[in-house]
């Protein structure tokens, strides 16, 4: 892919132009990182936008529709799904761990065996996640077991 | 054909353990309630193995791998369900095969704890394997750092 960067006349403002035949998947997941403002995620609460580091979320839960980004105390709404948020965000931090969360591999504090195949997700904040056992092998796979 | 495979190896699994746990239990039934009997014949080997064999169709009660994700509430169900089945079996075939007789309390006692002990082996052994499993994936998850 060509990259072409062209100086603005003073006062203009700054633009990206995509030039192509087709929107690929790759391109749109570059165009939903620039929207997103680099590896910043725009969540909502209590009617106000915030930016926050993905590596500062523990994990995303989708409940009733809604997608929620829980950090250490926080809670915050984002507007992504968690499929789009699977492909934005680190590969290589964060898992899917149910169908209803997406787990950063950062804030687990231990894992341990939970009842019928699942494990349960102590986090450093003290709160637990359970992984679901359909998705205990892309776990392990991730960490390279 | 991925979830059949993993099914396969699960029932595999779960017939070596039972096996390996009804072997022993065997050799101190017989050595209680049979101990003058030094000769033992070989369709022993084979009531023993058809036993293993019945029980282990058993677990299909019990989801494995990327089936479909069951409540814990259901899942002690499904474990209730599986321990009336084993017990219907051993004492069903242990009557047939003459290892016993309803009218010994004392023998049909044994066998019951008997039962119990392999049971308990089996989910035992399980519930280490994946003690182990989340062993592995804190170690993982320690050298990440």
């Amino acid at each position: 892919m060509k990259i072409t960067i062209i100086d603005t006349a003073p006062g203009e403002e700054d633009e990206i132009i995509v030039k192509c035949s087709r929107l690929d998947e790759e391109l749109m997941k570059m165009l939903r990182q620039f929207k997103q403002g680099g590896m910043c995620l725009n969540v909502y609460r209590d009617g106000e936008i915030h930016r926050i580091e993905p590596e500062e979320i523990y994990y995303f839960e989708s409940v009733d529709q809604k997608v929620f980004a829980c950090c250490e105390k926080e809670v915050y709404e984002t507007k992504n799904k968690l499929y789009e948020l699977e492909e934005l965000l680190p590969a290589r931090d964060f898992v899917r761990v149910a169908k209803a969360v997406i787990l950063n591999l950062n804030k687990i504090d231990s894992l341990a065996p939970a009842f019928g195949g699942r494990f349960e997700a102590l986090l450093k904040n003290g709160e637990k996640v359970i992984i679901s056992r359909q998705y205990v092998g892309s776990l392990k796979e991730k960490l390279g077991l | 054909m991925k979830n059949i495979i993993k099914r396969l190896q699960t029932m595999l699994d779960i017939f070596t353990r039972i096996t390996t746990a009804v072997i022993c239990v065997t050799a101190v039934y017989i050595g209680i309630f049979w101990g003058g009997k030094d000769v033992l014949s070989v369709s022993i080997l084979w009531q023993i193995l058809s036993v293993s064999a019945i029980c282990t169709l058993g677990s299909f009660l019990i989801p494995c791998g990327t089936e479909r994700e069951v409540s814990k509430k259901s899942m002690l169900a499904r474990m209730l369900l599986y321990f009336i089945f084993v017990n219907v079996v051993v004492l069903g075939c242990g009557a047939l095969y003459d290892w016993f007789s309803f009218s010994s309390w004392k023998m049909v006692l044994a066998m019951e704890i008997s039962i119990i002990a392999v049971f308990a082996v089996v989910v035992g052994a399980g519930y280490f394997a994946e003690y182990k499993t989340a062993e592995q994936m804190n170690q993982k998850l320690r050298d990440r750092g």
